[in-house]
């Protein structure tokens, strides 16, 4: 028994079986956030298109015990192929955060002007509960929190990818959105809505078989943008009395350019050397207005979040032998992001007491070692071990934050400054990912386990209770089907 | 049963093949870091003698394990590159925790038992008076001192590099770095800086000679030298351009080690291991501490306090193991191992120039025998059991050693000189502590799983029987043997 469930664990199928992948098999090989070093990936054909006819005609599905997400890659002709998907998982760092300094709901400490100042509570929830409004709870402190409205997976996304000769082209259009809106009407007219949306285009380009060494070139361009637009707008029906609040983003967008270079030393011996630059603007305002006495307000905050990251990676994937290959990779990320914070009280014509400017560093480097190895026909297990070399800081970036104050909020001018700093590096730490594929036929299935079972032994014997895998992952290919149905 | 037993004890007789093995692998049989040295093949051996690392083909190994509740992952590869030359990164090692992140060692760089700076300045009223001052929070001056702040437990990277020019001869170097840091700068119209940094620079190497003597086997010798550094410090210089400043740091720390290795077969498959290690330390810090104000709780100062720690260590251990059967091996070992150390604590006031009043010196010595037996063999066709039992002959106290405790006092803190000592001297012996451990491999020509077992879940039962829960294992170590896959999967 002991044999058999340890076998079970340990064994796995072909490696040469396993180019296509799903998003499962690349959390198992350590290499999800880097999936650049390797071919066959889903992940990085979800940012170069063309890379979807390394995983032609098949079906794809993941399910990471709180999403799923899946794909049809169904090549047309040779030259042409179609790619229809969901649930890729959307910028979250951004549309859900209010972490600096990428969120776009990171308003940062309490010297705001409008309805997050925690000085004065939230102005216009306390306007409405004095007044005829009051019918929405929490309306106005719902649009700056980013928990509610989640957008976290895109609803569609779809790529098409023409290949002629050595040269392939792709284009991709990927689009995701949640809303919220409730309304009342009575003594009082409510409505709030909170609405997200992400669209991402990618264009890809790939040059295969250029030389005996150099096996591909590819190169994509990502562009996304991000659309938040939560507002609050309240009238009292018998007065001309209203409120309203806006919490919006201001052009956000982020737009990457990335290449790989493939190159076949020999047979057995694979390297890519990757690079990539993102430029972004995560910017988004905040305005509140109301005419309800005694808060008369009319004020709006500008959250200005810019910066750039840029990456040079290197994986050399080495195939021992028919069953076994072993993958080291290291990516060098650095990143540089801004912010700046000022507030107008147009109502009063007074400017924020404290605006603020940060500037955010990182530098990772970490290095992945990946084993894939086939311990039976149909079994393969895969091992990762991954560290950051250089200690990555606490909250991962160094924060330098400047704040200003003013002694006098009706004249732009800044009287004192405050500047701080503040970097905490500790910790290198090692992470490891173990996983198994099954594979038979056409079908190959994929688990993340939990190293935990592996330790403590499985409930029978260690009472422990444990999930057996974090993430699943099935793949189905079509192919010879769909050569059957069309010879006929 | 006794049936059972006998068929049990009868399977151990056979076959036996002395496998490469995991730091889990090790600590089934009870070989901790004390004893890598007495058994042959243990894997961690190659990090105290990196000449071993030729010893390995190309292996890809991760070990996972809970210790203290914290868990803990670390792995690597050995690869041969070329032909005679191995190449082996490993990840996840810790560094030496006892010097760097604690205060009650003897060699810790935190053990200091005198309070001077922070007792006898004020340094937290002054820091807390400025800060109050001038609007800032940073307030940071006593975790200059504390051991429990900016802890640094891995090695970022290990790099192993082993070069084996003949059949008889290798040699190999081992480095290792890692650092933390804990910084802030505030400034308003005053500016604050904090900062916290530590590190560990590791570099050891080694040579074996494996001779075709008819007795003597293998020499091997290796030597080690470990910087470690420290420097935490917090500055501030107000409006009128006056100085509060305080710093902690290493004054050049450094662990040394040599260790000789001599492997003798007196009659086949009975290896006799003879050990001698010498370790020498000084783990040396100074604080200092600086005000130019006047105005707040205590007077200016400028005080320096020397924390000076040395000692040596000599380990003398010998080790037999024997392959009573070709699936079967024993082993037995002891060492004996000196250790002397010194602390003194002195401190001046530059201002005044005046001495410490009450200045300590610190001596330790112990002298431990523990003794360790282990058992391997082959359980079944693809499972090996280890076993292991240590005993501690003799300890010194609780604490690990014998103290000596001078308390000096100086009648006249204008001069140097001492004037009295008070001699407090706490020796004794701690009762004799055994300890067991247990631990399983299953194997396949291309790859092995090892588990240290968790005594607790074979004294009680699996929960099957029990009812009770217990985790099968404190550690789990895979190894791949990368040329031997192919093989296996045919």
């Amino acid at each position: 028994m002991i044999k058999l469930f340890v076998k079970a664990l340990i064994i796995a199928s072909s490696i040469t079986g396993l180019r296509a992948g799903t998003v499962t098999l690349e959390k198992s090989l350590g290499i999800h956030d880097t999936p650049w070093m390797k071919t066959s990936t889903f992940s990085y054909a979800t940012k170069n298109p063309t890379a979807w006819f390394e995983l032609a005609d098949q079906i794809i599905v993941d399910y990471d015990l709180l999403s799923v997400s899946g794909a049809l890659i169904f090549k047309v002709s040779n030259s042409l192929l179609f790619s229809i998907f969901s649930g890729s998982p959307t910028n979250s760092s951004v549309l859900n955060s209010g972490i600096g300094p990428e969120g776009l709901f990171d308003f940062g400490g309490s010297n705001y002007i409008t309805f997050f100042n925690s000085d004065t509570g939230n102005v216009l929830d306390s306007a409405s509960t004095g007044t005829n409004l009051g019918n929405l709870p929490v309306r106005v402190n719902e649009l700056g929190d980013p928990s509610f409205n989640l957008l976290q997976q895109e609803n569609l996304a779809m790529a098409l990818a023409y290949r002629k000769r050595k040269s392939t082209l792709g284009f991709q259009v990927a689009y995701g959105f949640s809303k919220n809106l409730e309304e009342f009407f009575g003594l009082a007219e409510e409505t709030q809505e909170l609405w997200k949306s992400q669209l991402r285009l990618n264009f890809g380009l790939k040059v295969e078989n250029l030389s005996d060494l150099i096996s591909f070139f590819d190169i994509a361009l990502e562009l996304k943008t991000f659309d938040l637009n939560n507002r609050y707008d309240g009238r009292v029906t018998t007065t001309t009395e209203k409120v309203s609040a806006l919490v919006e983003s201001a052009g956000a967008f982020e737009v990457q350019l990335m290449g790989r270079l493939g190159l076949k030393k020999s047979k057995s011996n694979f390297w890519i050397v990757y690079s990539s630059i993102t430029a972004f603007d995560f910017s988004s305002t905040a305005q509140a207005k109301s005419s309800v006495q005694p808060f008369i307000i009319d004020t709006i905050d500008n959250f200005s979040r810019n910066g750039f990251n840029a990456a040079l990676g290197i994986s050399n994937r080495v195939k021992i032998n028919k069953s076994v290959s072993f993958l080291i990779g290291s990516e060098a990320r650095y990143s540089y992001n801004t912010l700046f914070y000022d507030g107008i009280d147009n109502g009063n014509s007074l400017l924020a007491l404290q605006p603020l400017s940060g500037n955010y560093y990182s530098l990772k480097l970490p290095l992945i070692l990946a084993f894939e190895a086939q311990v039976s026909k149909s079994w393969v297990f895969n091992l990762s071990l991954s560290q950051n070399i250089i200690n990555i800081p606490q909250g991962e970036f160094v924060e330098e934050l400047t704040e200003m104050f003013r002694s006098n909020q009706a004249i732009d001018r800044l009287t004192t400054l405050e500047s701080s700093s503040r970097v905490v590096q500790g910790k290198s730490k090692t992470e490891m990912t173990l996983g198994l594929s099954w594979k038979i036929s056409t079908i190959q299935i994929d688990w993340l386990t939990q190293l935990e079972i592996f330790r403590e032994g499985p409930y029978f014997l260690s009472g422990e209770s444990r999930k057996f895998s974090t993430s699943f992952g099935f793949r189905y290919s079509f192919s010879n089907l769909k050569d059957k149905i069309w010879k006929k | 049963m006794k049936r059972y037993l006998y068929i049990f004890f009868l399977l151990l007789l056979f076959v036996f093949s002395a496998l490469e093995a995991t730091k889990t692998r090790s600590l089934g049989a009870g070989i901790t870091g004390d004893f890598t040295w007495a058994v042959d093949d243990q894997f961690t051996y190659i990090y105290l003698n990196p000449a071993y690392v030729t010893n390995y083909s190309s292996i890809f190994f991760a070990e996972y394990s809970i210790e203290n509740s914290i868990d803990k992952k670390s792995g690597g590869v050995i690869l041969k590159p070329f032909e005679n030359f191995s190449l082996g990164i490993v990840s996840g090692l810790s560094v030496n925790d006892d010097v760097l992140n604690n205060d009650s060692y003897p060699r810790s760089l935190f053990k200091r038992d005198v309070n001077a700076i922070l007792g006898n300045t004020n340094i937290l009223l002054f820091n807390q008076a400025v800060i109050n001052a001038n609007g800032l929070s940073l307030a940071e001056g006593v975790a200059l001192f504390q051991n429990s702040r900016n802890i640094l437990d891995n090695r970022n990277l290990t790099v192993l590099i082993g070069w084996r020019p003949t059949k008889n001869f290798s040699i190999g170097v081992n480095s290792s770095y890692s650092y933390s840091i804990d910084s802030e700068v505030k400034t308003r119209q005053i500016s604050e800086n904090f900062d916290l940094f530590k590190s560990e620079l590791r570099v050891s190497a080694g040579l074996a000679y494996f001779l075709n003597d008819r007795y003597l086997k293998s020499i091997d010798l290796s030597t080690s030298y470990t910087r470690y550094v420290i420097d935490n410090s917090y500055d501030e210089t107000d409006l009128d351009g006056k100085r509060i400043m305080a710093n902690y740091k290493t004054s050049g720390a450094y662990d040394l080690s040599v260790g000789l290795r001599f492997v003798a077969e007196v009659i086949p498959k009975h290896r006799f291991h003879l050990s001698l290690n010498y370790d020498t330390y000084d783990t040396s810090t100074t604080g200092t501490a600086l005000s130019q104000i006047s105005n707040l709780p205590s007077f200016p100062f400028s005080v320096i306090e020397d924390y000076s720690r040395v000692g040596s260590k000599v380990n003398f251990g010998f080790s037999d193991q024997l392959q009573i059967l070709p699936n079967v091996m024993i082993f037995a070992a002891t060492f004996i191992e000196i250790s002397s150390f010194v602390n003194n604590y002195d401190g001046r006031d530059l201002v005044s120039l005046t001495y410490r009043p009450d200045p300590v010196k610190e001596e330790y010595s112990s002298t431990r025998i523990p003794i360790l037996m282990g058992l391997e063999g082959r359980l079944f066709k693809n499972w090996i059991f280890r076993f292991g039992f240590s005993h501690a002959i003799k300890t010194a106290k609780a604490s690990g050693f014998d103290t000596i405790t001078y308390n000096y006092s100086r009648a006249d803190t204008s001069v140097e000189t001492i004037t009295q000592e008070d001699i407090k001297e706490s020796t004794g012996s701690a009762g004799a502590s055994s300890n067991i451990s247990m631990g399983l491999s299953y194997f396949l020509p291309s790859l092995q799983i090892d588990w240290k077992g968790n005594i607790l879940f074979f004294s009680q039962g699996p929960f099957l029987l029990s009812g009770q829960s217990a985790q099968l294992a404190t550690s789990v170590a895979i190894t791949f043997y990368l040329s031997k896959l192919e093989e296996f999967t045919r």
